[in-house]
Formats: C-alpha cells, sequence, structure tokens
C-alpha cells in the first residue's frame, strides 16, 4: 500500500493537504488519518500547513468605498446603450436617473422646475441680491403674454447672468459640445433650440411665472434682455450660446445641493464662473476611481502622465456617450415644435419621402391609407406596420427619433441599387438567356417569385443562383459609367467621381463590368465621402444618420 | 431546481431579465466578497475596486448567457479570474504599478533572494501585525498567478476544489495538485512566523524531514 503521507513524485502532499480541505474520500482519508496517528512528524507537517493557511487570515481584508455600487451603476448605463465607452471609462457626470432612464418629458419638467424653485427659497438672500435696486416688496407688474414665452424658458436662464457671462461660459468650452463629438465642424450643430423647453402645465406655468416675479426687477430685466439679446443673435452664434445654455442648465440640474448653491450664490458673474470652473473640476476629479486620482496627484514621472492623458481621454469618451443619451433624452422631451436633423430640415424631409418611394417602393400617403402592400414595395407586412406606427409617434407626439431610427434600420435592411438606363431585370420574363437555366424548378421558385417586380431583389435573388461566380455570365445590372440611369449617372459626375482620390477611382474601375460589384463598390465609397446617394440612399449626410441614429457609429 | 433554492441565481435571473433594481442589489451583496478576492489576487486595494466594476459591468454585460445550472458565485468569480489574470498580464506588459508591500519601494516586488534574508534570521516576537501582514502578502506574491487564485478561492472564499476548478478551467486534480505545491511554498515562506504568538513546538528547528 503506498504511504499516503509520502509526497508525490515531483515532491508535494497533495493527499495531505486535500485531507486538511475535506476533499478526500472515505478511504484516503483513512490511510491519511492513520498516517497522522503513527507520525509525529506527519503530525507537525499537518500542524505546519494548517498554521501557515491560519497566517493568511493576517491579511488586510479591503473593504470597497462606500460609493462603489453608484460608480458600478453609473458605468453600466453605456454598457445597457451598447456604446463604446464602457470599458474603462470612468464617467465624469453622473446623469441623474431620470435623465437616464425611460424619461418623458411630462417627469423631466417638475424635476428641473422642482430645483429652480428650490434654488430660490434656499438662496432667498445671497444670489443676486447685488442686483436688487429696490425693496423686493415693491412688485413688477404682471408679465405680459409676450413675456410668457421667455418665462417659460426661464429653467434655462437660473444659473446664468447675462449674455456677456453666458459668452464667457461658451469660451471656457466646460459646456462645450465639440469635446463630445468626433467632427468638430459639426459638433454644435446638434441643439437647436429656438424653443428649448417644452410646454409647461399650467400649473408649472403658474409657478415659473410666480418665481419670475419674485424676482428684483434688476434681475427680472437681466432675464429679459438676456432672452431678447438671445432671440437677435446671428444664428450660428446663438447655436453655439444655446448648446452651451442647455447643457449648462442640465448639468447644474444634476450637481449635488451644496455645489449648484456654491455656484449660484457667488456674488459676481466673475465668481459664478469661477465657481463653475471649480465645481466641473472637483466633480471630474471626483469621478476618477481612487486609483486615478492617485495617479493623478503623481504626475512627476512620464509614463504615469501618459497614463494620466489616457485616461483623460477615456473620460471624455464616457461624457460624449453621455451626451448623447442626454440630447436623445431632451429632443424626445421637447415636443413637436422642435425636431431632430434630418426633421428640422423641410427639404431634407420633402426628400424622405421621395427616398421611400424610389428606393423602397412605399409610397406614403398608400401607407397612411393602410393600403400599402408587401407584393407593391420592398418591405415586409410587418416593416410596412412598423414604418407607419413609428410615422404616426413623430407626427403625432414628436418621436422623431424613432421615426428616424426605423428609417435607418429599413435602409440597412434593404439596401438599394442604381437602376440601370434600360430596363430593370424584375420578372422571369426579363431573364437573359443565359440566365434562364438558373431559374430553380418550380418547387424552389418561391423566393425568386416573391422578388418579382421588385429591384434589385429580384435581380440578386437570381445572381445568387449559380453555385459559383461565373464571368461569362452576363450581368444583371449596369457595370460602368453609361449604363445607369440619368440620377445616377448624374450623380456619379457631378460628385462622387470629383471627389475620389486617384486610389479609390483604381478600385471603382476594378470593379466594371461586375454586377452588382461594381454598383456596390460605387455606393461604399460614396458612403466614405460622406454623400448621400440621391434616391438610393437616405437623404442627408450619411455619417448625420449614424450620429443621430445609430450609437455604435460614435465609438472609435 | 437550484434556482428556487438560491437567492442569487433568482436575482441573477431577473438582471438577465434587464431588472437593473437587481442587478443594483447584486453588486451591493457581493462586492465586498469580490473586492477582497481581487485585491488578494492583485495585492492592490484601489485597482481591486477598479477590476471589480469590470466584473459587475461583465456580468452585466454577458447576462443573456448565465444559466442557472452553476452557482452565481462560480460564474462571477470565473469572470472576476479572467479579469484578474489579463490585469495582472498587462501589469506585466505595462511594467507600472506594482503590488503594494510597503518596503519594496519603487522597483516592485521584492525578489525571492532578499527574501531569504529575513528567513534565516528567526523573527523576533515582537513582530509587528503590520510587518507580518507584509511578509504574508510577499509569501502570497512569490506565489504563481494560478496558485495564487486557487489559494484565494480555497481560503477566503471557501469554496471546494469541484468549484475552483470550474472558475479555473481545470480539472479537480489539477486544481488539488496547484493548492498542494501552493501551500508548499507558502509554508516554506511562512513556517518561522507561525509560532510567533505561542511557543514553538519541541521540533521546530529541525522540522522538514526527509520527505522531502
Amino acid at each position: 500500500m503506498a504511504n499516503p503521507m509520502r509526497a508525490t513524485d515531483d515532491g508535494h502532499d497533495d493527499d495531505l493537504i486535500a485531507y486538511l480541505d475535506g476533499e478526500l474520500d472515505e478511504d484516503a482519508a483513512a490511510m491519511v488519518e492513520a498516517e497522522l496517528a503513527r507520525n509525529p512528524r506527519a503530525r507537525e507537517k499537518a500542524e505546519a500547513y494548517r498554521k501557515t493557511y491560519e497566517l493568511l487570515d493576517y491579511l488586510p481584508k479591503p473593504e470597497p468605498d462606500p460609493s462603489f455600487t453608484t460608480r458600478t451603476l453609473t458605468r453600466l448605463q453605456p454598457v445597457i446603450d451598447g456604446s463604446a465607452a464602457t470599458a474603462s471609462g470612468s464617467q465624469p457626470i453622473a446623469l441623474s436617473a431620470s435623465m437616464l432612464g425611460a424619461t418623458t418629458r411630462r417627469r423631466v419638467w417638475p424635476e428641473l422646475l422642482a430645483w429652480v424653485a428650490g434654488v430660490l427659497v434656499a438662496l432667498g438672500i445671497g444670489y443676486l441680491t447685488h442686483l436688487t435696486t429696490r425693496p423686493a416688496t415693491q412688485r413688477e407688474p404682471e408679465p405680459t403674454a409676450a413675456e410668457i414665452a421667455m418665462i417659460e424658458s426661464l429653467p434655462l436662464y437660473v444659473g446664468v447672468d447675462d449674455l456677456d457671462f453666458l459668452k464667457k461660459l461658451d469660451d471656457s468650452e466646460l459646456f462645450d459640445d465639440r469635446f463630445h463629438y468626433d467632427d468638430p465642424q459639426v459638433g454644435n450643430q446638434r441643439i437647436d433650440l429656438n424653443k428649448p423647453l417644452d410646454q409647461p402645465t399650467d400649473a408649472n406655468r403658474k409657478k415659473l411665472i410666480e418665481l419670475f416675479i419674485s424676482y428684483p426687477p434688476a434681475r427680472q430685466q437681466q432675464i429679459r434682455t438676456l432672452h431678447n439679446q438671445l432671440a437677435v443673435a446671428e444664428p450660428a452664434i446663438r447655436q453655439s450660446l444655446t448648446g452651451t445654455l442647455l447643457r449648462y442648465s442640465l448639468w447644474l440640474d444634476r450637481l449635488p445641493e451644496s455645489d449648484r448653491k456654491e455656484i449660484l450664490s457667488a456674488s459676481t458673474s466673475h465668481a459664478r464662473l469661477d465657481a463653475i470652473e471649480q465645481v466641473h473640476e472637483r466633480h471630474w476629479r471626483a469621478s476618477l476611481t481612487p486609483a486615478q486620482q492617485e495617479k493623478l496627484k503623481k504626475t512627476t514621472i512620464i509614463e504615469e502622465r501618459q497614463d494620466l492623458a489616457q485616461e483623460f481621454r477615456e473620460r471624455q469618451r464616457a461624457a460624449r456617450a453621455e451626451w448623447i443619451l442626454a440630447q436623445r433624452q431632451w429632443q424626445q422631451m421637447t415636443g413637436l415644435d422642435h425636431k431632430p436633423w434630418p426633421f428640422s430640415d423641410d427639404a431634407l424631409t420633402q426628400q424622405i419621402e421621395g427616398y421611400l418611394k424610389t428606393a423602397l417602393g412605399v409610397d406614403m400617403a398608400k401607407l397612411m391609407k393602410k393600403e400599402l402592400q408587401p407584393a407593391s414595395c420592398r418591405l415586409t407586412s410587418e416593416e410596412i406596420r412598423d414604418l407607419r406606427s413609428s410615422y404616426e409617434a413623430a407626427t403625432k407626439e414628436g418621436y422623431w427619433f424613432s421615426y428616424g431610427a426605423c428609417l435607418l434600420r429599413l435602409a440597412d435592411r434593404h439596401p438599394a441599387l442604381p437602376r440601370p438606363s434600360r430596363e430593370a431585370i424584375v420578372r422571369f420574363a426579363q431573364v437573359p438567356d443565359d440566365w434562364k437555366r438558373f431559374i430553380p424548378k418550380e418547387a424552389k421558385k418561391g423566393r425568386l417569385e416573391g422578388n418579382s417586380g421588385r429591384w434589385p431583389d429580384f435581380a440578386l435573388e437570381l445572381h445568387r443562383a449559380p453555385l459559383k461566380a461565373d464571368n461569362r455570365l452576363s450581368p444583371l445590372g449596369p457595370t460602368k459609367p453609361g449604363e445607369f440611369d440619368e440620377g445616377f449617372e448624374k450623380f456619379m459626375k457631378d460628385k462622387l467621381l470629383p471627389a475620389l482620390s486617384d486610389d479609390q477611382k483604381k478600385r471603382l474601375t476594378q470593379a466594371e463590368g461586375k454586377w452588382p460589384a461594381y454598383s456596390q463598390e460605387a455606393l461604399a465609397l460614396a458612403r466614405e465621402k460622406n454623400l448621400s446617394v440621391p434616391g438610393i440612399t437616405l437623404p442627408g449626410a450619411p455619417k448625420e444618420w449614424d450620429r443621430y441614429y445609430r450609437l455604435q457609429a460614435v465609438k472609435k | 431546481m437550484m434556482a428556487l433554492r438560491d437567492p442569487d441565481i433568482r436575482l441573477m435571473l431577473r438582471v438577465r431579465a434587464d431588472d437593473r433594481a437587481a442587478f443594483a442589489e447584486l453588486v451591493e451583496r457581493y462586492q465586498h466578497r469580490l473586492v477582497a478576492v481581487l485585491a488578494h489576487l492583485i495585492g492592490h486595494k484601489d485597482e481591486a475596486e477598479d477590476l471589480a466594476q469590470e466584473v459587475f459591468l461583465r456580468v452585466y454585460r454577458t447576462r443573456l448567457k448565465y444559466t442557472p445550472k452553476a452557482k452565481f458565485s462560480t460564474w462571477l468569480f470565473t469572470i472576476a479570474n479572467n479579469l484578474a489574470l489579463n490585469a495582472i498580464r498587462d501589469r506585466h506588459r505595462r511594467k507600472t504599478i506594482p503590488l503594494e508591500v510597503r518596503e519594496s519601494g519603487p522597483q516592485g516586488p521584492r525578489t525571492a533572494d532578499a527574501f531569504t534574508a529575513d528567513r534565516t534570521a528567526p523573527p523576533a516576537h515582537q513582530l509587528q501585525q503590520q510587518e507580518l501582514a507584509d511578509v504574508i502578502k510577499r509569501a502570497m506574491a512569490d506565489l504563481n498567478e494560478r496558485q495564487r487564485v486557487a489559494v484565494v478561492l480555497n481560503k477566503f472564499e471557501d469554496m471546494n476544489y469541484a468549484d475552483i476548478a470550474d472558475v479555473m478551467g481545470l480539472s479537480t486534480k489539477a486544481v488539488k495538485s496547484l493548492l498542494s505545491r501552493a501551500r508548499g511554498k507558502l509554508r516554506e515562506a511562512l513556517q518561522p512566523y507561525i509560532y510567533m504568538d505561542t511557543e514553538p513546538p519541541p521540533h521546530t528547528a529541525d522540522e522538514d524531514d526527509g520527505d522531502e
């Protein structure tokens, strides 16, 4: 019988340890026990194993930071939205739960309002009293109807002194959209806020009016002036300022009470800007993990500074993802009058209708009358329902984002291809002779038949029929310039070809003679050049569609 | 069904169904164990916290892959193990943060050679608890990664060999041998310290018999 206490071949006490861990079966355990009973050295050794293991209890057992759960949940949001920023970025500014969740405009409004009112109570004496020019008991008369519209935007103005302050805030880039997007050219175009806030309920409007009236007259005048100056500002400037205004007030809204107080109670606008900067910085630092904060303290070593830069970038990525969420929420809650791109642009909106018709075969009039059938367009009946309901939700309830997302979804699922100048092949009678042998027997004809009448689906389906590509077969669609319909020829000549580099032109030339390869290459190049192809792809720059309606496209 | 008995599995099934409150509860419930285990594995508390967050996020991201076949904790620690090993490897590559050992200084974990000096000089009885903790940390740091994982799960999570095997993707037999080696090493490193607080037994000086 093997001596169980003898070490294994390479000198280890597997059985003894397993015995101590209670992992041996009865027989093996009995053998170890017998040996322990017989041999005092074995007992000593067992004791040493046990004791040394016990020593591990001296190791400090770290407890997570009390904020651990909160921090983890904050980092969860980008995960939920499938964004890229999840892996490592910490969150500089946590969006409040109501901004992140399935918030409707009905819920956000009272929240914004709550602190606006609360702040004024809390800061009744401190905030902006330096502006008081006469005793607060002397009230201005009731605001005129024309002023109501301005008062409805009050939540945006609460933390702002005047236009000069707002411009400085805008210059500070603390709330600059450009940090959140890849393309500085378009960063600030995201927010179009002629009418930034949703209509409040009557009760809330009343509260806002009361609030406004409670301001010292000088402050009232200041807000009026700011509102009017913004209204007449140059569009580009207004765009930038209102964007900053919105982001700043949302940020302010999410701050803890004490921080908000620090900002709002600053005695001059200059001090307020300082306070904003400090709170901003503080929140960024606090949002870093303890490890990151530690690194930040010792930035003298180059490597660590690089680490820091890396963290900074991650922070910005996280911030970018957050803003997208915030803005989507915002745009969902701002009602019918405010439409997101491209619906904010009447010309583009009309082109969308044209696109639906030519690329997807969808007649909007028929769609809305519930007369559209899968047989007469490229959509399934489910997709038809989807399109109709999201169009209705957009036009009737302001859910433009879901409509936009629906359009992008359909465009992705049913890419169109440019038509030939001659007749497009869409039914059996048009199939070229050399392809006839690939028409499946009756029983398997279903898919092809189902696509009968549809371009390019019918031809694509037929193209798939041969087991392997055969270059001797005649192409089923246009394969070089001169063979496309007028619209696409014009697009190629005027837009696409001039934009291409020599390499890109070469790519295109190499695909000549092949269908659908040539068309697909042309469309891929158009996409690379951020060009919309009339009647083939969604109207408006492809990158804009991605930016607004496809979260993944934001990640790098 | 295991799922009916184990509240964590029920919780995880709710997480799988996108219940965020359940996820918060899960984080609340497991953070202490997870941070402790990761801190033991990578030797640095703050890094352990960061990593623990990653683990929870990974849990959320892969929630749909969870099936209530295994204990939830086994699944959790499987993820933790993978991420911890990756982190350790990354660290080796970047050579940035050493295991936090007080005397080690900026050069990183002290070498086994340096340790020999300590061992040959019998530890004084008045060795402070902090110093003892450092000695133990060092002994742990000197284990290889897999040995350390096995020890930490066995010792601090009280996991049996089969569960450790699941977490580490090994056979039970391999775990047995891994733990045996690890504990052999630990005994070698820590033996001089085990009788610090009590009278040493008579044979201490010549404890190692001819078996090794």
